[in-house]
């Protein structure tokens, strides 16, 4: 009990930080929600800033921000007049989740496969393989691979959809290149944990006793090897969420990161916040699991935490 | 040398990529056949041949030539925020783990939520705030990157600081700044060493990232990123002015990456789990 409201309070604590440092930045960069080419008049300026409460202290501001957030009140968008930073929200988010659910399957199901091969043939030309695969998967930039999967699918092959989000074939090379660096880094991950594991004396004794290799994979290796690539799941949906900018960029995938980016170019101040409070409870969220998981994996956790 | 005689094969051809496009980084005004913002917009959008190597853009510059002068800045940017960063993460965390105590806690626990907001978030509002050019992406690419450094470096500390050799030292009245420099840094160089390898793709990396985002520096100042981005444009129907940058990024990378998996494999056997 006593551990579980430590961790709500770290996270509450985390969070309030992450909003104070985000807004303190976006308020530091220069220009303004209202700078046209052509100057507004300075009365309808002054009215516009007060409407939106900018001409107030930037401390008094995030006050405000923060009173009407904690009420789940994430403010109107600047630059779309009638519509709040909520309903944007609403309707990206689940364009970008689905997104990341899709990639983060690829990622698990790809990078332990290629990492379990790797592993157990090791040393043989499908190790060799499955590794320079890994290595050029986390060197090759994103761009690069959807354009050349743009060229080829949908220019010359004319099978898949180059852009937007509709039908499940828009789905396909999005999640797939969002997928791609995860993969790699799980593959390298899963071999080397896997291999440490192989050589331990538990192993020894399975073997000693008769059990067939499939069994002794299956069984006994891989449960203990998977342990540390769980670890690596946190971070990894940073990475995710980092590479979802440039895919939905490059696909024009109407999701978080393209809000985010369209509010930064705009200074849509509640939308820069309530985007970027989403993306840090995310990342928190999915640190939290792991660290259950963990728990739950392995028991030896919970008595040295 | 001993070090470059160890090295297996595919770090050793890293290590001649990563020679060699340092070189053209270097030499760039005397290797580019062309100026990196030569127009010669009669030639414009031309297919890669004998006088262009990799063709023209839409103005007509030299692909190739904007490419070894991006090389400059694309390097330079990743060289030079690496090594600051890895100086701030150093510093950081070796006070940290070296004074310990609440100090510690509070130090890391800003480390933490640091490492909560996300990087590229953090990266496009500080390049806002700094200016689109090269001063800041320096500091929106170093202002994200001293974390791990000082994440590990505390780390490296922390294992060493009790040790007898070190309490040996402190009873005999060596200066703590002298313990640091001379007994505790040293042993703890080689995981910093192999962060370092990896820090230069990262920063490659997320400086294309920004730039191909329209966040990056400005043209005409060529960076791989902006030539990326500016072929991405035209990607249709004159594909090799993505896919020329595209390469090079992804040769730059593979080598670095390479170069820095041999370091950690043996540099230091206990990181091995690492990424």
């Amino acid at each position: 009990m006593n551990k579980t409201i430590k961790i709500l309070l770290s996270t509450v604590l985390t969070l309030l930080a992450v909003s104070l440092l985000t807004f303190i930045l976006m308020k530091l960069v220069p220009g303004g929600p209202f700078d046209t080419d052509k100057a507004l008049p300075q009365e309808v300026m002054d009215a516009l800033n007060k409407k939106f409460k900018l001409d107030l202290p930037w401390y008094l501001q995030y006050l405000d921000y923060m009173k009407g957030f904690i009420q789940g009140d994430l403010g109107p968008s600047i630059k779309y007049p009638g519509v709040s930073v909520k309903e944007i929200i609403m309707e990206s988010f689940p364009v970008s989740f689905e997104l990341g659910v899709y990639s983060l399957i690829i990622a698990l199901v790809v990078g332990i496969g290629l990492g379990i091969l790797a592993a157990l043939y090791r040393g043989t030309a499908l190790d060799y393989t499955s590794m320079i695969i890994a290595v050029s998967g986390i060197s090759l930039p994103s761009f690069m691979v959807a354009a050349i999967a743009i060229l080829l699918f949908s220019h010359t092959l004319h099978i898949l959809p180059a852009a937007l989000w509709d039908s499940p074939a828009h789905k396909i090379m999005p999640s797939i290149i969002l997928g791609l660096r995860p993969a790699a880094i799980i593959a390298r991950f899963t071999r080397s944990s896997l291999l440490e594991v192989l050589g331990l004396d538990f192993i020894r004794t399975a073997k000693a006793k008769g059990l067939s290799r499939s069994k002794i994979v299956a069984v006994h290796a891989l449960k203990n090897s998977l342990l540390p690539v769980l670890t690596i799941m946190g971070p990894m949906a940073a990475g995710i969420l980092t590479g979802s900018f440039i895919v939905e960029h490059v696909f024009s995938v109407p999701g978080l990161a393209t809000n985010y980016i369209q509010g930064v170019s705009n200074r849509d101040y509640p939308l820069i916040m309530g985007v970027t409070m989403l993306f840090a409870f995310v990342l928190v969220i999915a640190n939290l699991i792991v660290d259950l998981f963990y728990v739950v994996l392995d028991p030896r956790m919970k008595e040295s935490s | 040398m001993k070090l470059f005689r160890d090295m297996n094969w595919p770090s050793k051809l890293a290590f001649g990529c990563i020679v060699l496009l340092c070189l053209m980084a270097i030499l760039a005004p005397w290797i580019a056949p062309y100026g990196y913002d030569v127009q010669d917009v009669v030639r414009s959008y031309e297919a890669p041949s004998l006088t262009h190597f990799f063709g023209t853009d839409a103005l007509g510059r030299d692909l190739f030539s904007r490419l070894i002068y991006g090389c400059r800045i694309s390097l330079s940017i990743a060289f030079l925020t690496a090594f600051t960063s890895l100086i701030i993460g150093t510093i950081y965390g070796t006070i940290s783990g070296y004074v310990g105590g609440w100090l510690d806690t509070v130090m890391m626990r800003i480390v933490d939520i640091l490492y909560t907001l996300p990087s590229l978030i953090v990266m496009i509002l500080v390049m806002l705030i700094f200016g689109r050019d090269i001063s800041g992406i320096f500091i929106a690419l170093t202002i994200t990157g001293w974390l791990g450094a000082a994440r590990i470096m505390r780390a490296q500390i922390l294992s060493w600081k009790n040790r007898p050799f070190v309490e040996a030292a402190h009873s005999i009245g060596v200066p703590h700044l002298r313990i640091i420099l001379k007994h505790l840094l040293p042993n703890c160089a080689a995981p910093i060493i192999v962060e370092l390898s990896y820090q230069i793709p990262t920063n490659i990396l997320a400086e294309a990232f920004l730039s191909f985002l329209g966040i990056g520096i400005r043209p005409p100042t060529p960076s791989w990123g902006i030539l990326a981005e500016e072929g991405w444009r035209a990607l249709r129907i004159y594909p090799h002015l993505t896919l020329f940058p595209g390469a090079l990024i992804f040769i730059t990378m593979l080598s670095f990456n390479l170069l820095g998996d041999d370091l950690r494999d043996r540099m230091d056997p206990f990181l091995k789990n690492k990424i």
